[in-house]
C-alpha cells in the first residue's frame, strides 16, 4: 500500500458538559502518491476535522490513519511528515518571509519515517544547497522571488498564501494538507491562485488533500473530489465523474445543481431529449438534476429579447419558436421550453437570468452578452446537456 | 522543473499592506480629519495628561523640589553626598537584584500558569484563577505576618531556614506578583489562534520548539508588559521587604521612607527619588523596546476554539510526544505554585478561626461591631472600601482606557510614534515612584492647588484619586496588548464601509477592548481594594478603608485585635476573589464576534 | 457592522451600569458626609496618628457640649506624623495635634509646629509632670512604658530562669531568645534603643548592642511582627520567649478562665513614652483646638485611654482598669533620654544601630 489510507475514522468533540458531537463519522479514503484529493462539503460537514485528524491535530475516536502502509496514529504531528496550510496562512508575524519559509527546513531531522528517503534527487529545486538557496528556490516557485527579507505584515492576502504554500512545501512533506487555502481571497485572485496551486502541486509531485467548500476550487485543483456531508463521505470521484453522475441529490445540490425534476415528468422531456442526443440516455424513474446554465436563453427568438446576438457556444437542442412578443402562455413548438424572467444578473459580460420554468421552478439560465430582458417577459430556452445530470434511483446521498 | 508561478499582480487597494514601511508614509497626506475627530483625540490625550499631571507629577515635583531647593537656590550637592555613601550603592544594587530576580521567577512560573489557567479547562478553574489573584491585593502587613509565621523557626516551613533571607523576600515578591503575569499573559494566550502553533508543528517542530519559536514570541508583548509591571512592583516594594528582610535588604523605596518619615532628610530622599526614577525609567525603556519589536497584529481567535480540557492521562487517540508531557509539566508546576500560594492564605484563615476555646467564627462576628478604638466596624470599613474602589475603578477605566486607546495607535510620523511611546511610559511611572514621595507630595501640593480655594489634602476625594493613579497603569497594561493586537485593517475596513471615526471606535475598538475591560475592571478594583501605600500617607479624614483598619487592628496591643485583623484580611481576600471571579464571568459571557 | 454593534451591547451594558452606579451615590465621594454642624461653633480638626481612638460617644458628647464639629485626620503612623506637620506648617492640616511622642517632641517644638498653650483642665497639673523642658507648647495626655516581656510558660517549661535586666540578655543562656522591633521602622523599637542609650550612656550602648547581636537578637520590622510572629507568648506560637512590648501587654495574656497572665514585663528594661497634644501654629480654629485639648485632659477621656489606646492616663484622678492595676504595673525608674538629646542624635544613633544589627 502506498499513499494515504484513512480507515473508518471517527472524530468527536465535547459539546457542553456531557454531550459530544460527532464531526467525522466513519470515513474511509485513499489518496495515491502524487494525487490531489479535494474534500468538498458545506461548512460544518466535518471535512476540516477529518483533515485535522489526518494531520494529527485531533485525536481519533475510532479508525486509523496510515501512510505507505504504516499507521501514523501513534506518531505526533511533527513526526508525521505531513505539511499543513491554513486558510489564512498563519504566517509567523515575528519572522520575515524567508524566516517563515525556512522554518520547516530546520529541525526536521526525523521527517516521517523514511519519507525523505530517495527524495533527495527528485529534481525539486530546493532539494539541495544551503538553506538560503532552498528558500530562494521555493520563493521563486510560488512567484515571490526576492520577497525574502520582507516583513510578513507588508504582504497582501494573495502573497501571504503564496508564502504559506512555499513554507508548507519546504520540508518536502510526503503529504500536504490544505485547509481552505484560497477561501480568504477574493474571487478573481482565488481562481488565478487555484491554477497556480495545482501547477505547484503537480510540479512538485506532492500528494495532497485539500479541504474546500468551493466546488470550482475543488474541480480546478484536485484529481479526485470527495464530497462530505454531516460527517460522512457521500461520493468520491474525478471531477467529471462527479459532475455527470452525482451519487444523489445531496451531492448534486452541493455541486451546484439547483433544480430537480423526475425524468417522467412532462417538463423533463426537453431535457431528456437533449441527453439522448448526446448519447446519455436516462432510464425511467430517474431524477434529472439541473445546474446553473442548464437552460440557455435563445436570444434569436426570445420574447422580450432585444438583442441580436446568438446564443454562445454549446450544443443547443430543442430550438423552438416562441409565438409573439410578450405572449404569456404562448405555445412552444416541438416541446421546447419557455420561462418567465424573474431577474437578471451579469457575470463576466454574460447575463444570468433567473427564470421560472413550468414544472421545474426557478432556475438560472445563461443569456448571451448584451441581451436585455425585462422581468415578467417570457423567453425561449434551449437545453445545455452538460449542465444536466441524471441521479440514480437509489440516490439518497 | 520549471513550475514558476505567475507573479502576483498588484494587490487590490483593500488588500494593501497593513502598515507602511517605517518612515515610508511620513510624507503622505491624508484627507483632513474633521474638527470633531481632532477634538476627540485632543481630549483623549489631554484628559489623562491633566489627571496624571495634577495628581502625580505635580506632587512629586513639589516634593523632590523641596530637597533640591535650599533657601530659594538650587542645590544639587545632595547627589555628591548621597552617592559618596557606600550604603547608597548597596541599596541600589539590592533593589535591582531583588526586582530582577523576582521578575524572572514570576515570569518563569507565571507563563506556565497562564497556559494552564487560560488555555486549558478543568473543574474549579475559576476558583483557582481567583485564588491566585488574592495575594496581589492583600495588605503587605498581613502577607508579612502570614509569610513569616510560616517561615519562622518552628513554623510549618521553618525547616527551610528562610526567615530573614533574601530568598524569602524574593518568594514574597513572587507571591504578590504571580497573578500579574498569569493574568496579563493568560488574557492574550487564551485568544491566541492555536493554528500558528499547529502550522509550526506540521512543519516538523516538536511541541517544545513550536512553543519556543512561535507561541512565546507571539506572547512576547504580554510577557514584556507583565514583566515591566512586576519589575516596577518589586522595585518599589516596601512593606514586604521590611517585614521579611528587616533592614538588611533595604531598597531604594525603604530608604526613601526612612529618610523622609524618620529623618526628614528631604535632600537625601530627593536624590534617592531621582535614582528610583532613573531605575524605573530604564526598566520601562527596556520593556518598551522589547514590546515594540514584538508587538504585531496577531491573529486572535475565540477562547472556545483554543481552550481544551486538561487531562492527567494522555487522551485516547493522542500520540506520545504530542505535547501532553509539556501539559503535564506545566500543570504540575502550576499545582505546586498554587499550593505554595495557598499556604500562607490557609495559614491566615486557620489563625483567624482559632479562638480561646478551640475554633469558631468569633473574630468574624466581632468585625460587625465597632471596635472600641476605631470608631468604625470592619464592616463599615468594608463598605467604605468598596465605594472608594468603585470610584477609583471608574476613574482608572476612563483615564486608562483613553491612554490605551491613544497608545494603541501607530502614527505615521516618527515624532508621533515617539510621543505615543512616551505617553505609554509616562503612565507607568506611578508604579515606580515611591508612595512616600507621592503621599508627602500630596500634603505639600494639594492645599489650594493652583490657587483654588479648597484643601484637597483632607478631602475624601483624594483617596480614590490616589488609588486610581496606581490603577491606571494596570488598566493600560491589560487593555493595550489586546487593542494593539487588533489588525489595523479592521479599522480601515470599517472606515471603507462608511463608518466615521467615531463609529469605527464604537464598532471596532470598543468591542475588542471590552473583552479585556472585564479583566481590567477586576484588576483595577482589586488593586484599589488592597491599596495601602499611597493611601496610608494621605491626610485622609477618618473614614478608613479595610486595609487601613486591618493595619490599625494589627498594630495595637489588645485582646483579639490581631485575630480580628486576620479575620478582616480573610474578608478582604474573599471580597477580592469574589470581584475577580465576577469580572471573569462578565468577560466569559461577553459574546464574541468573528473578527 | 450592525451585528457588531448589537454584540457590543451586552458587554457595555454592565460597564455602563457600573459607571452609573458609581456616579449615582454608591460612590465614596458623594456619600454620606457628616452633616455640617448646626451650631455656630465651627469645625475643629484633630490631626493624629493611626492608633488614635476613643470609645463611642465620647467625641460626640464633646461636640454636643461645645457646639463644635470635630473632624479627625490621620495621615499615618506616629513616627511619620511630626515630619508631616513640619512639612505642612505653612498650611497646617488641622487645629490640634495629638500623638507627638517624646522622641519627636523636640523637633515639633524646634520647628515651630505647635504654639504655646497652658491648659486649665483638672489633669493639667498631672500633665505638667511630663512637660518638655523649656516649652509649654506640648501638653502630655498619656504615657506608657516600653519594656521587654517574657513568656512565663516558656521559661517554666524549659527550666530556665527568666532574665530580669538588660545585661542578662547578653548571657549565653539567653542566646537566640530575644526579638525586638526595628528601631528604624517602629516607634517602640526606637524606644527600646533609647532605653539602652539611657542605661548604657551615649558611648556605651553600641557595645551593648554588639553583644546583643552576638547573642542572636532578632530584629523584626514592627511591634506586631515581633509580638505575634516571633514571640512564643503572643498567640502566634513563635520560637522566642523574650519580646519588646509594653508594660501594659501582660493583662491581655490572661487565658480564658485563668486568673494570671502567661507573660510579664521586665520593669528594669523600660523606656517611658509620653504622648503629647498641642495647638498647631496657624490653626484656623485655635479656640476650638484649645477646647479639644482640654477635653483630652478631662476625666472622661483620661479614664477611657487605657481601654482605647492602651496607654496610661496622665491624670492621677481616674481609676485604672482592675487588671491593669493588677498585672500592668509601671516601671519605678524607667530609663530616660531627654527629647533634645533624641532630636540631636536620632539619625546618628539609628545609622549606627542599623550597622550593628544588620552586620
Amino acid at each position: 500500500m502506498t499513499g494515504l489510507q484513512v480507515r473508518d475514522v471517527v472524530v468527536r468533540y465535547p459539546a457542553g458538559r456531557r454531550d459530544v458531537t460527532t464531526a467525522v463519522d466513519g470515513v474511509s479514503l485513499d489518496v495515491a502518491p502524487g494525487e490531489v484529493v479535494a474534500l468538498l462539503g458545506p461548512s460544518g460537514c466535518g471535512k476540516s476535522s477529518l483533515l485535522r485528524a489526518v494531520a494529527g491535530l485531533e485525536p481519533l475516536a475510532a479508525g486509523s490513519v496510515a501512510f505507505d502502509g504504516e499507521p501514523v496514529d501513534d506518531v505526533p504531528v511533527h513526526r508525521r511528515g505531513f505539511g499543513l496550510m491554513f486558510q489564512d496562512g498563519q504566517l509567523f508575524a515575528h519572522r520575515d518571509v524567508a524566516g517563515n519559509v525556512a522554518y520547516g527546513l530546520a529541525g526536521r531531522r526525523t521527517a516521517g519515517r523514511g519519507s525523505g528517503q530517495g527524495r533527495g534527487d527528485d529534481g525539486r529545486p530546493w532539494a539541495a544547497g544551503d538553506r538560503a538557496a532552498q528558500v530562494d528556490a521555493l520563493l521563486d516557485l510560488v512567484g515571490l522571488g526576492g520577497y525574502g527579507p520582507r516583513p510578513v505584515a507588508t504582504l497582501s492576502g494573495g502573497e501571504r498564501q503564496r508564502v504559506a504554500l512555499a513554507r508548507a512545501l519546504a520540508p518536502r512533506p510526503r503529504l500536504l494538507l490544505l485547509d481552505e487555502p484560497l477561501s480568504a481571497l477574493d474571487r478573481s485572485l482565488r481562481e488565478r491562485l487555484a491554477v497556480d496551486l495545482r501547477a505547484a502541486l503537480v510540479a512538485t509531485r506532492t500528494t495532497a488533500v485539500l479541504v474546500t467548500h468551493d466546488q470550482d476550487e475543488a474541480f480546478a485543483v484536485a484529481d479526485r473530489v470527495a464530497v462530505m456531508d454531516r460527517g460522512r463521505l457521500l461520493q468520491v470521484g474525478t471531477p467529471a465523474d462527479l459532475w455527470h453522475r452525482p451519487a444523489g441529490r445531496r451531492v448534486a445540490e452541493f455541486l451546484g445543481y439547483e433544480a430537480f425534476v423526475p425524468v417522467d415528468a412532462d417538463a423533463a422531456q426537453p431535457l431528456r431529449r437533449a441527453l439522448d442526443d448526446r448519447g446519455r440516455g436516462v432510464g425511467a424513474g430517474a431524477v434529472l438534476a439541473l445546474a446553473e446554465g442548464a437552460f440557455v436563453v435563445d436570444a434569436a427568438r426570445g420574447a422580450g429579447a432585444r438583442g441580436s446576438v446568438r446564443a454562445a457556444g454549446g450544443a443547443v437542442a430543442g430550438a423552438a419558436e416562441v409565438a409573439g412578443a410578450g405572449g404569456v402562455g404562448a405555445q412552444v413548438e416541438d416541446g421546447a421550453v419557455k420561462g418567465t424572467v424573474l431577474g437578471v444578473t451579469s457575470r463576466r459580460g454574460r447575463s444570468e437570468v433567473r427564470v421560472d420554468v413550468d414544472g421545474i421552478g426557478a432556475v438560472t439560465a445563461l443569456a448571451p452578452v448584451g441581451v436585455r430582458l425585462d422581468p415578467g417577459s417570457v423567453v425561449a430556452l434551449s437545453v445545455e446537456a452538460d449542465a444536466v445530470a441524471a441521479l440514480p434511483l437509489d440516490g439518497t446521498a | 522543473m520549471t513550475a514558476t508561478l505567475a507573479p502576483p499582480g498588484a494587490p487590490p487597494p483593500t488588500d494593501a499592506p497593513a502598515h507602511g514601511a517605517p518612515g515610508g508614509g511620513a510624507r503622505r497626506r491624508g484627507p483632513r480629519a474633521s474638527a470633531g475627530v481632532v477634538a476627540f483625540w485632543c481630549a483623549a490625550v489631554a484628559v489623562p495628561l491633566l489627571f496624571l499631571g495634577v495628581f502625580f507629577a505635580w506632587p512629586v515635583v513639589v516634593m523632590v523640589g523641596r530637597g533640591f531647593v535650599v533657601d530659594g537656590a538650587l542645590d544639587l550637592s545632595g547627589f555628591v553626598d548621597v552617592f559618596s555613601r557606600p550604603r547608597t550603592w548597596r541599596i541600589v544594587g539590592l533593589t535591582l537584584a531583588q526586582a530582577s530576580i523576582a521578575t524572572v521567577v514570576s515570569v518563569g512560573l507565571g507563563v506556565p500558569g497562564a497556559y494552564v489557567l487560560y488555555r486549558r479547562t478543568f473543574r474549579g478553574r475559576t476558583a483557582v484563577r481567583a485564588l491566585v489573584t488574592v495575594p496581589f491585593v492583600l495588605p503587605t502587613v498581613v502577607v508579612g505576618v502570614a509569610f513569616r509565621s510560616l517561615l519562622v523557626d518552628g513554623g510549618p516551613l521553618g525547616f527551610l531556614r528562610l526567615d530573614g533571607t533574601f530568598a524569602a523576600i524574593v518568594a514574597a515578591l513572587v507571591f504578590f506578583n504571580y497573578a500579574v503575569v498569569v493574568r496579563a499573559v493568560g488574557g492574550l494566550w487564551e485568544r491566541l489562534d492555536p493554528r500558528a502553533e499547529q502550522a509550526a508543528r506540521a512543519l516538523g517542530a516538536s511541541p517544545w520548539r513550536a512553543l519556543r519559536t512561535v507561541t512565546l514570541p507571539a506572547l512576547a508583548p504580554a510577557i514584556a508588559s507583565a514583566a515591566s509591571l512586576v519589575f516596577l512592583f518589586c522595585a518599589t516594594a516596601f512593606g514586604t521587604v521590611l517585614v521579611l528582610g528587616g533592614m538588611r535588604f533595604g531598597t531604594i523605596e525603604t530608604e526613601i521612607w526612612v529618610q523622609t518619615t524618620q529623618f526628614l532628610d528631604l535632600r537625601a530622599a530627593a536624590v534617592l527619588s531621582v535614582v528610583q526614577l532613573v531605575v524605573v525609567a530604564g526598566a520601562l525603556l527596556v520593556a518598551g523596546r522589547a514590546r515594540a519589536r514584538r508587538e504585531r497584529a496577531l491573529t486572535l481567535s475565540e477562547p472556545v476554539t483554543a481552550v481544551r480540557p486538561l487531562t492527567l492521562r494522555r487522551p485516547a487517540g493522542v500520540p506520545r510526544g504530542d505535547g501532553h508531557g509539556l501539559d503535564l509539566a506545566a500543570a504540575a508546576l502550576t499545582a505546586v505554585v498554587v499550593a505554595l500560594l495557598a499556604l500562607p492564605l490557609v495559614n491566615l484563615v486557620v489563625r483567624s478561626l482559632r479562638t480561646d476555646d478551640g475554633w469558631g467564627l468569633d473574630h468574624y462576628a466581632a468585625l460587625a461591631t465597632p471596635a472600641d478604638t476605631l470608631g468604625v466596624s470592619a464592616l463599615d470599613a468594608t463598605v467604605t472600601s468598596l465605594r472608594v474602589a468603585l470610584d477609583a475603578t471608574v476613574l482608572a477605566l476612563v483615564v486608562g482606557g483613553l491612554v490605551a486607546l491613544v497608545v494603541s495607535r501607530r502614527p505615521r510620523r516618527t515624532v508621533g510614534r515617539h510621543a505615543v511611546a512616551g505617553l505609554d511610559a509616562l503612565f507607568m511611572l506611578p508604579l515606580g515612584v515611591s508612595a512616600v514621595t507621592v503621599g508627602f507630595g500630596f500634603l505639600l501640593s494639594m492645599h489650594r492647588p493652583f490657587g483654588l480655594d479648597l484643601d484637597l489634602r483632607t478631602s475624601a476625594v483624594l483617596v480614590p484619586v490616589a488609588q486610581a493613579v496606581v490603577a491606571v497603569p494596570l488598566v493600560v497594561r491589560t487593555v493595550l496588548p489586546v487593542l494593539r493586537a487588533l489588525d489595523p485593517r479592521l479599522r480601515e475596513a470599517a472606515a471603507t464601509l462608511g463608518s466615521g471615526p467615531g463609529r469605527v471606535l464604537a464598532t471596532v475598538d470598543l468591542p475588542v477592548a471590552a473583552r479585556s475591560l472585564g479583566l481590567a475592571v477586576g484588576f483595577a478594583f482589586a488593586a484599589s481594594l488592597g491599596e495601602f501605600g499611597a493611601t496610608s500617607f494621605l491626610a485622609r479624614p477618618d473614614r478608613p478603608t479595610l486595609p487601613v483598619v486591618i493595619f490599625r487592628l494589627i498594630g495595637r496591643p489588645g485582646e483579639h485585635h490581631y485575630e480580628m485583623a486576620l479575620a478582616a484580611s480573610v474578608v478582604l481576600a474573599v471580597l477580592t476573589a469574589g470581584v475577580v471571579a465576577a469580572c471573569e464571568r462578565l468577560r466569559a459571557s461577553s459574546p464574541g464576534g468573528d473578527w | 457592522m450592525a451585528s457588531t454593534s448589537r454584540r457590543t451591547v451586552p458587554v457595555l451594558a454592565p460597564l455602563a451600569a457600573l459607571a452609573l452606579v458609581a456616579l449615582a451615590g454608591c460612590s465614596a465621594v458623594g456619600g454620606d458626609d457628616p452633616a455640617p454642624a448646626a451650631s455656630g461653633g465651627g469645625t475643629v480638626t484633630l490631626v493624629t496618628h493611626d492608633s488614635f481612638g476613643l470609645s463611642d460617644g465620647l467625641l460626640e458628647s464633646f461636640e454636643e457640649e461645645s457646639g463644635l464639629t470635630v473632624e479627625v485626620v490621620q495621615p499615618g503612623d506616629a513616627g511619620t506624623l511630626v515630619n508631616q506637620l513640619v512639612l505642612t506648617k505653612d498650611a497646617p492640616l488641622g487645629d490640634l495635634v495629638f500623638g507627638v511622642d517624646n522622641t519627636f517632641a523636640s523637633r515639633a517644638i524646634a520647628e515651630g509646629v505647635v504654639e504655646p498653650y497652658t491648659s486649665s483642665a483638672p489633669a493639667a497639673e498631672d500633665a505638667a509632670t511630663y512637660a518638655v523642658d523649656g516649652s509649654d507648647a506640648l501638653t502630655a495626655v498619656d504615657f506608657g512604658d516600653v519594656c521587654l516581656n517574657v513568656d512565663h510558660a516558656w521559661f517554666a517549661e524549659h527550666g530556665v530562669a527568666e532574665p530580669t535586666t538588660l545585661d542578662d540578655l547578653t548571657l549565653p543562656e539567653y542566646k537566640d531568645l530575644l526579638v525586638v522591633p526595628s528601631a528604624v521602622t517602629s516607634s517602640p523599637g526606637l524606644a527600646f534603643l533609647l532605653a539602652t542609650v539611657g542605661a548604657k550612656g551615649e558611648d556605651g550602648w553600641q557595645a551593648y548592642w554588639t553583644a546583643l547581636a552576638a547573642n542572636g537578637v532578632k530584629v523584626a520590622q514592627g511591634w506586631s511582627d515581633a509580638y505575634y510572629t516571633d514571640f512564643s507568648g503572643g498567640g502566634g506560637g513563635g520560637p522566642r520567649p523574650v519580646v519588646l512590648s509594653y508594660a501594659s501587654s501582660p493583662p491581655f495574656t490572661v487565658p480564658e478562665g485563668g486568673n494570671s497572665p502567661t507573660t510579664g514585663a521586665l520593669l528594669d528594661t523600660c523606656f517611658r513614652q509620653v504622648e503629647y497634644a498641642g495647638v498647631l501654629a496657624g490653626a484656623a480654629n485655635p479656640d476650638g483646638a484649645q477646647q479639644l485639648l482640654d477635653f483630652l485632659l478631662s476625666d472622661d477621656v483620661q479614664a477611657d485611654i487605657p481601654g482605647s489606646m492602651y496607654m496610661y492616663p496622665v491624670s492621677t484622678a481616674v481609676d485604672l482598669p482592675e487588671e491593669w492595676a493588677r498585672w500592668a504595673p509601671l516601671a519605678d525608674a524607667p530609663f530616660e533620654v531627654t527629647p533634645a538629646d533624641v532630636d540631636a542624635h536620632r539619625e546618628e544613633w539609628l545609622s549606627a544601630w542599623s550597622e550593628i544589627v544588620t552586620g
